[in-house]
């Protein structure tokens, strides 16, 4: 009775030390995987993070170049905007009149053509088709 | 052999512990700065600060007239969206910046009669004046144009040119490319 109970006990124990192993092993591999995702999240937030900042940056450098565009026109320019153009990330068009002296110059960065001119009296008008470069 | 028993539960809350835990990784919203865009109001400074990028903007005056330009434009503006989960703040900001570029701009006609030997003619050993005649406070003017005689009125198409205004020594036109033409 004694030696059947002792072989019960026996297997029971090497029973639960398997189980125990087990047990052990699923602890690690599950360890990994969830760590493994954790890295994952992670990095695609990080991923996630660069592209907003990449958008906001790309967004305040467009509203620069349309600033310096407008600024150009009101400044540099005696002009009347006929037609504005813009699709990102092309270069802004415009078509504009403007109201110069006569024989007069400016300087710009920007490419035109002059679509049509005529002079008054003291001033001379001209249209002109303007792009952002 | 007891002992045995309590380290598998431990294990075994352990495991399923592990297994229902869920990274939550705290992230701090995005906020992108954005102004309700009225299509019908010429708001510049809207369009200017606005955080989202712009995909597509469009100004056009109406009814373009060379010697009558109106301060009365068309916007068409479109944005790109970010495609993240972000907070979209919608701030509404008074209108500031204006530019006088939008602004309204008259020219005389009869200072552009002034130059009138400056501008091209239509054909001038074909096409001339003949005179005008004010007919109930209409004026018609009188043209030889090709060895017949025609009368048209001011703001009547001439061809592909509109005729401008009518004066006592011709006639002043403007062709499509907003170029101005002469009969006298």
């Amino acid at each position: 009775m004694i030696l059947l109970e002792s072989k019960v006990r026996k297997i029971l124990n090497y029973f639960l030390n398997i189980l125990i192993f087990f047990m052990i092993f699923l602890l690690i591999t599950n360890s990994y995987i969830q760590f493994d995702q954790y890295l994952k999240t992670k990095r695609e937030i990080n991923y996630q993070n660069t592209l907003f900042e990449k958008y906001k940056v790309e967004s305040l450098k467009q509203k620069k170049d349309l600033k310096e565009f407008f600024d150009f026109l009101e400044n540099d320019l005696n002009s009347y905007l006929i037609e504005f153009d813009y699709t990102y990330p092309l270069s802004p068009n415009a078509t504009v009149l403007i109201v110069t002296g006569e024989n007069s110059e400016f300087k710009t960065k920007y490419d035109f053509d002059i679509v049509s001119n005529f002079s008054l009296e003291n001033s001379q008008i001209a249209i002109l088709n303007i792009r952002g470069d | 052999m007891r002992y045995k028993f309590l380290i598998l539960l431990f294990l075994l809350i352990l495991l399923l512990f592990l297994k229902n835990y869920d990274f939550n990784i705290k992230e701090s919203s995005k906020i992108i700065n954005s102004y309700n865009m009225d299509e019908d109001v010429l708001d510049m400074e809207k369009i200017l600060k606005t955080e989202k990028i712009i995909n597509k903007l469009n100004i056009k005056r109406n009814d373009f007239n060379l010697l009558n330009i109106k301060d009365d434009f068309t916007l068409y503006v479109e944005e790109k969206d970010f495609e993240l989960d972000y907070i979209e703040n919608i701030v509404d900001i008074p209108s500031g910046e204006t530019y006088s570029f939008f602004d309204d701009y008259h020219i005389q006609v009869e200072d552009i009669w002034k130059n009138k030997k400056k501008f091209r003619s239509m054909d001038p050993e074909k096409v001339f004046f003949s005179g005008v005649v004010n007919e109930n406070g209409e004026k018609i003017a009188y043209i030889y144009f090709y060895e017949s005689l025609l009368s048209i009125k001011e703001n009547e198409l001439f061809g592909d040119r509109k005729v401008l205004k009518i004066f006592k020594d011709g006639i002043l036109l403007i062709n499509s490319k907003n170029q101005f033409e002469v009969i006298m």
